[in-house]
């Protein structure tokens, strides 16, 4: 019989087009007030939209010269995470991050040390001092998923006390260029499309959950706001960059996630999805939203995204996808599944929901 | 807290190295002068005098009948071919139960950084019209992990770990945990580094390899090397239930960091030494994996004193160098030297520097010296046996039951692994 500890998100933080903070981004959302507008690297590509999300007004506090606006990005959300949680013992908290570029565009040259993503993990876990177990994942869009199987399995195996769930992506030149080329950017009106073209809008953010056990959390004093309560990574293992149309991927994580809970399909009351807007993204949910709660008799619970405000962040897209449910459930105590997609198939589902009582 | 006693062993082992693709191939190329030439570079990119590289990109054609592997990076290529070896050898069923139950744990320290640089090239010179879809989704760093997903049909997390030299090794970590949480009962765990120009001319800037062979007899690193080692990590009594040959079992793993490499090395090897329950005095072979000429002979140094004696002086003045790993001896005092023979071993004086694959190598040649019984060679090892270390310069015949293998990289990250041989049939 397996006893692993319930997991729980005791504090957030994040740094996106919303502004620096999880105030701003859910003051944002709860406004409607996108931040999605005209940014120069993509009208200096050609895209005949140069539409995107950056975080450029949340880095004012960010010294001047600093080498990477991303690093400053992301260590302002892991600052932010650890206050909220009431900062757990550093020595004994340690850092999994994910990312697709790490800081990798800050170098025309791309030098070696710039190539090493993981040397991002280090920098900023030394600059917030701490001294757990540290691991990059570069899993695209569900890199920071990765990184909270690796941070559970820690906590599990009591390598740390609280470990952070990062998530760290910038908009490049690289990622609108490479989305643009495989037709899967938004377009407005033009002669080729005269109605648009659907698709997604990309953003960028840093954003940091702190995980740690419930009980580990209570006796500290911490009250968190939200347990995850079931997790799952499933491969479609068809496409390198479409999903299953079917779905089949997506709902088997959405029940291995519920499983794992001992929620049925019935308890979920919100889910959020990622990369939505993607015509094959939209299908692969349909379809597998359909499996995993009309197969079960349940009615499909209401769909909500942050990425109206943000965009699509890529690789920080799970750790604000963690953050923004356990603030939904914080806000008003029901369960959130939170969906997310990436390159090669992957298909993650976790299930936030607000702390049994009681616990010792 | 408490778990399920579910172990994990070692029921299969692939490999992609210019010195021979296969684990047969590798095995016999050990010791060899391996495959060492001036690597392929575009006119004024200043690359190593000699690497460990294929010519173009990796012929997996002649080693797989996955078709998707045509238009692969390179990168994907090498792991697609070692995952299959790693799948079929261990003889695991790839039906349905497999597809479901199986994951996929690579890690890299550069990944898709060639095709990513030259994605970023075409879109420098041509903008949009020179930047291609293919390539974008090649260059991403888990190119290479979704496409061993997607080849072997496995449904399980396809995770990419980026780390230094240790994170190789570091995937068994990953694939015991996954097995012991019961997240998986089979795991696709390794390696994979790739070769490119101007990643080599950057490492070559940095120090982080070496120009040629020799580099590591001049206190330098050792010179690059791309290729592929997977294993298949699997949950012990599946594989004993469908009679699976075992090559090893993993006894203990364990991670450390520390701001020292040393010391990161040393914790790393006592805590998988306590969770294997062995005492260094008992591991018959050491298998080591540093980045970098400073950070090898620590932790074989460390490992050593605490069974013959500290032997670090030894092995630098045997080696040549002067001091480089700084003041005093490591290690407990010496068991005296009347325990049972240590061998070591260090593929990456044949193979080269492949970073994140080298170390996952490192763990094929401990597995494979583990279930045949035989100490592989290492060019030069001849040369340490007066200092008490038995590094043999050909194959020996030995009678190993547990085998360490330690992996470091210069930023103090170190992993430690403990493998025993197959329990008796």
């Amino acid at each position: 019989m397996s006893s692993t500890p319930t997991i729980a998100i005791s504090g957030w933080g994040v740094t996106s087009p919303a502004g620096a903070g999880a105030r701003a981004l859910a003051e944002a959302i709860a406004a409607g007030a996108s931040r999605i507008g005209p940014i120069p690297d993509a009208v200096a590509l050609g895209l005949s939209l140069g539409d995107g999300a950056r975080f450029d007004d949340a880095l004012t506090r960010v010294p001047p010269g600093h080498p990477d606006r991303g690093i400053a990005a992301l260590a302002a959300a892991i600052a932010e995470a650890l206050d909220a949680a009431g900062r757990p013992d550093p020595a004994r908290t340690g850092l999994t991050l994910g990312t697709a570029l790490g800081a990798m565009e800050r170098d025309e040259a791309a030098a070696a040390p710039a190539l090493a993503l993981h040397a991002v993990t280090d920098e900023v876990a030394d600059a917030a001092g701490l001294g757990g177990p540290r691991a990059t994942f570069s899993v695209t869009c569900a890199s920071a998923l990765c990184a909270l199987e690796q941070a559970a399995a820690d906590l599990a195996f009591e390598r740390a006390d609280a470990m952070v769930v990062a998530g760290l992506e910038t908009l490049s030149r690289f990622m609108l260029a490479g989305f643009a080329s495989l037709e899967a950017i938004a377009l407005p009106p033009s002669d080729r499309h005269p109605d648009g073209r659907p698709g997604i809008v990309l953003g960028e953010a840093a954003a940091a959950c702190v995980l740690e056990p419930l009980a580990r959390a209570r006796a500290r004093g911490v009250e968190p706001p939200a347990i995850v309560a079931g997790r799952s990574l499933v491969s479609d293992a068809v496409h390198l960059t479409s999903p299953d149309l079917a779905g089949a991927g997506m709902a088997e994580a959405i029940a291995a996630a519920l499983d794992d809970a001992s929620v049925a399909p019935a308890d979920v009351d919100l889910v959020t999805l990622t990369a939505a807007g993607t015509p094959v993204y939209d299908a692969m949910y349909d379809a597998a939203l359909a499996r995993a709660f009309d197969a079960a008799g349940a009615a499909r619970p209401p769909r909500a995204s942050w990425e109206s405000v943000t965009g699509h962040v890529l690789a920080a897209t799970g750790a604000v996808g963690l953050g923004h449910a356990a603030q939904l459930v914080a806000a008003k105590p029901r369960r959130v599944l939170a969906l997310t997609v990436g390159f090669g198939g992957q298909n993650g589902a976790v299930l936030v929901a607000p702390p049994p009582g009681g616990e010792a | 807290m408490s778990f399920p006693s579910r172990d994990a062993v070692i029921t299969g082992a692939g490999v992609v190295s210019p010195i021979g693709v296969g684990t047969d191939e590798l095995w016999a190329a050990l010791g060899g002068p391996g495959a060492f030439a001036r690597p392929p570079a575009r006119d004024g990119v200043p690359v190593p005098d000699q690497a460990s590289t294929f010519s173009g990109d990796f012929d997996a054609e002649s080693h797989t009948k996955t078709r998707s592997i045509r238009r692969a990076s390179g990168l994907a290529r090498m792991a697609v071919v070692a995952a299959e070896e790693a799948v079929g050898s261990s003889g695991l069923p790839e039906d349905a139960y497999f597809r479901d139950e199986t994951a996929v744990v690579l890690a890299t320290a550069f990944g898709s950084s060639k095709d990513y640089l030259e994605y970023q090239e075409g879109l420098r010179r041509r903008g949009l019209a020179g930047a291609s879809g293919l390539l974008f989704s090649e260059s991403v760093w888990n190119a290479a992990s979704g496409h061993v997903s997607k080849a072997l049909g496995a449904r399980g997390a396809s995770l990419t770990v980026v780390g230094g030299e240790e994170s190789g090794l570091g995937t068994l970590v990953t694939a015991r945990d996954r097995i012991r949480l019961e997240a998986a009962t089979a795991v696709v765990a390794g390696g994979v580094e790739q070769y490119g120009d101007l990643l080599a001319a950057s490492l070559l800037q940095s120090g982080l390899i070496a120009s040629d062979r020799d580099g590591w007899r001049r206190d330098g690193p050792a010179p690059f090397a791309e290729g592929a080692a997977v294993l298949l990590v699997e949950e012990a009594r599946q594989a004993k239930a469908r009679g699976a040959r075992v090559l090893a079992r993993i006894l203990g793993a364990a991670r450390a960091r520390y701001p020292r490499t040393r010391e990161a090395a040393q914790r790393a090897l006592e805590a998988a030494l306590a969770e294997a329950r062995v005492a260094a005095t008992d591991v018959d072979l050491l298998v080591g994996s540093g980045a970098g000429r400073a950070q090898q002979l620590p932790e074989l140094a460390a490992f050593l004193a605490a069974r013959v004696g500290p032997v670090e002086t030894q092995l630098q003045s045997l080696l040549g160098e002067a001091g480089a790993a700084g003041g005093g001896a490591v290690g407990a005092p010496g068991s005296g030297g009347e325990a049972r023979p240590g061998w070591v071993a260090w593929p990456k004086v044949t193979t080269g520097e492949a970073f994140a694959a080298s170390s996952a190598l490192a763990a094929v040649v401990a597995a494979r010296a583990l279930a045949d019984g035989v100490v592989p060679a290492t060019p030069g090892g001849d040369d340490l046996e007066t200092a008490g270390l038995r590094c043999p310069g050909r194959p020996r015949a030995a009678a190993i039951s547990t085998a360490a293998i330690i992996a470091t990289t210069g930023a103090g990250s170190a992993v430690a692994v403990i493998l025993g041989a197959p329990e008796p049939a």
